[in-house]
């Protein structure tokens, strides 16, 4: 069978899957089975997702500029899901899913580096682990690594957390959203 | 209206009630929108949406596309953030419905930028379908990827090769050709008389529409179907072009469609030129008709 064209990302062999599912089940509790309908290509900092689909074959020779959604960044020793992955993906989050109230929705859009005993003074915060909601202020310390936030039933974006401290990867145009928000009537409009 | 001197289209005898197009001309046209039902179902999303002031009115005919009643630009909206929708003229969805894509189709968009018709086309294959979005301007990808990403579709490529050259190795089962135009569909006459959104390219517009044409319908598999679109009133650059396409490939064929929205039929001859008979299948919409931009399709197939 022809190559593919170098321009395309390097489609994920089964082992590979099996491990990065291992992978996201692990630390997100996603099931593999959700993402069994697609392609995973890679490029050296990214996963992308392509629906599968079984002409896909004829398109081996086309050059190309990219191929599919963008989904899982990776950063370091850390899987990043992206804004759009978290979107369409975020409610099959068992694991890693905060649940925040407005208050300190504002205070992550507004600021980088955030302790996060200032957010749990503000509001309460639910951690999301193995599908049951935890108070925040019930857990010593956090697993390292990437979580998703809630809102309002919004996924907003993730955000990493280490020895209790919170860096926000919100984009900036999320955080404009935020910052123009009216909350305070209790409505989310911008 | 009798001036005259504010006719934009002084050649095209052809256009029903001219008089009624030139007063329409005089006001903006409506918003329309599209919801994405990727995220959320379009029940809750219409109700999102809503919810942040904009009343809704939905078009029947035509699967996902609401009038839009707001006065401020869809874009700053936090549901368009969220990619709960695609603020896009009601006619860009007659040649999407033209083409009647479905999942097992691999689909062609030939000129996809900024990804209107990809997106929708990706809309009405449940994200399911394989649709290479093509666009030979690089610069104009950055929006098209951006909607892409905004919406969370999973079901596209890009690619960035001039039209005319397009590789004929994987042979397409839909081929979408909504070609560069003159854009005459969308004029609009400001209170100075100025016409408004008049592109002020100098290109040879047919020439690019004939080579493009002829090359996405070699693109295409035996017993596939193309649409070419424009949005444009021009004959030379619409019917002209598809019977340029005939002459060319005996085996294209122009298909009859039911187009869900008025329409015209497409003329079988302009001043000097002859077209066919067959161009009457071909659809013409008119702005003052249908009360968006004025567009044209023909929905062709390649016999096998
Ligand atoms: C009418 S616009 C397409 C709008 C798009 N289909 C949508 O619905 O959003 C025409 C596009 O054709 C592209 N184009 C112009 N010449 C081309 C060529 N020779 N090959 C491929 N694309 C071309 C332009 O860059 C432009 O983005």
């Amino acid at each position: 069978m022809t190559q593919w064209d170098s321009s395309w990302p390097k489609f994920l062999s089964q082992d590979e899957r099996d491990g990065l599912f291992a992978c996201l089940g692990r630390e997100f509790g996603i099931p593999a089975t959700i993402l069994s309908p697609y392609e995973l290509l890679k490029t050296s900092r990214l996963y992308y997702l392509l629906r599968h689909h079984k002409k896909i074959d004829a398109l081996r020779p086309l050059k190309i500029q990219n191929a599919g959604l963008p989904a899982i960044r990776i950063m370091k020793r850390h899987l990043k899901p992206t804004t759009e992955f978290i979107r369409s993906f975020g409610q099959f989050f068992t694991k890693r899913l905060i649940i925040v109230g407005s208050k300190a929705l504002m205070t992550i859009a507004t600021k980088k580096t955030i302790e996060l005993s200032e957010l749990t003074g503000l509001s309460d915060l639910s951690l999301l682990d193995k599908g049951r909601a935890i108070d925040i202020r019930s857990i010593s310390s956090l697993e390292t690594g990437f979580y998703l936030i809630k809102c309002r039933e919004i996924f907003w974006g993730s955000v990493f957390i280490r020895d209790n401290i919170l860096i926000s990867y919100f984009s900036k145009n999320i955080n404009k959203t935020v910052l123009s928000m009216d909350i305070c009537n209790n409505r989310l409009i911008c | 209206m009798s001036d005259r001197l504010l006719d934009p289209f002084p050649d095209y005898d052809f256009i029903p009630d001219k008089d009624a197009l030139l007063l329409h001309m005089l006001r903006p046209l409506p918003s329309y929108l599209r919801i994405n039902p990727i995220y959320i179902s379009e029940e809750d999303a219409v109700e999102a949406i809503s919810a942040e002031g904009i009343s809704l009115k939905r078009v029947a005919e035509v699967p996902l596309f609401y009038k839009a009643d707001w006065d401020k630009g869809l874009g700053h909206t936090l549901s368009y953030k969220r990619g709960l929708f695609y603020p896009q003229a009601l006619s860009s969805a007659i040649p999407c419905l033209a083409l009647q894509p479905t999942a097992q189709c691999l689909i062609l968009d030939m000129c996809a930028a900024p990804g209107g018709k990809t997106t929708y086309l990706a809309a009405l294959t449940e994200d399911k379908g394989l649709i290479v979005a093509n666009d030979r301007n690089i610069r104009r990808l950055t929006a098209l990827n951006a909607n892409i990403k905004r919406m969370g579709l999973t079901s596209i490529v890009v690619s960035s090769i001039s039209g005319e050259a397009f590789p004929l190795y994987s042979r397409f089962d839909r081929v979408l050709v909504d070609a560069p135009c003159s854009g005459e569909g969308k004029y609009r006459i400001a209170p100075s008389g100025d016409v408004l959104s008049k592109s002020a390219g100098r290109a040879n517009l047919p020439a690019i529409q004939k080579g493009l044409i002829v090359r996405s319908f070699d693109a295409l598999a035996p017993n596939g179907v193309m649409v070419y679109s424009t949005c444009t009133i021009n004959p030379l650059e619409n019917e002209a072009v598809v019977a340029y396409l005939l002459k060319k490939r005996e085996n294209a064929k122009i298909e009859q469609w039911s187009s869900p929205i008025a329409s015209y039929q497409g003329l079988t001859a302009y001043r000097n030129h002859i077209f066919g008979e067959e161009l009457r299948y071909a659809h013409r919409y008119y702005p003052h008709k249908i009360d968006s931009v004025g567009f044209f399709v023909a929905k062709i197939s390649k016999s096998g």
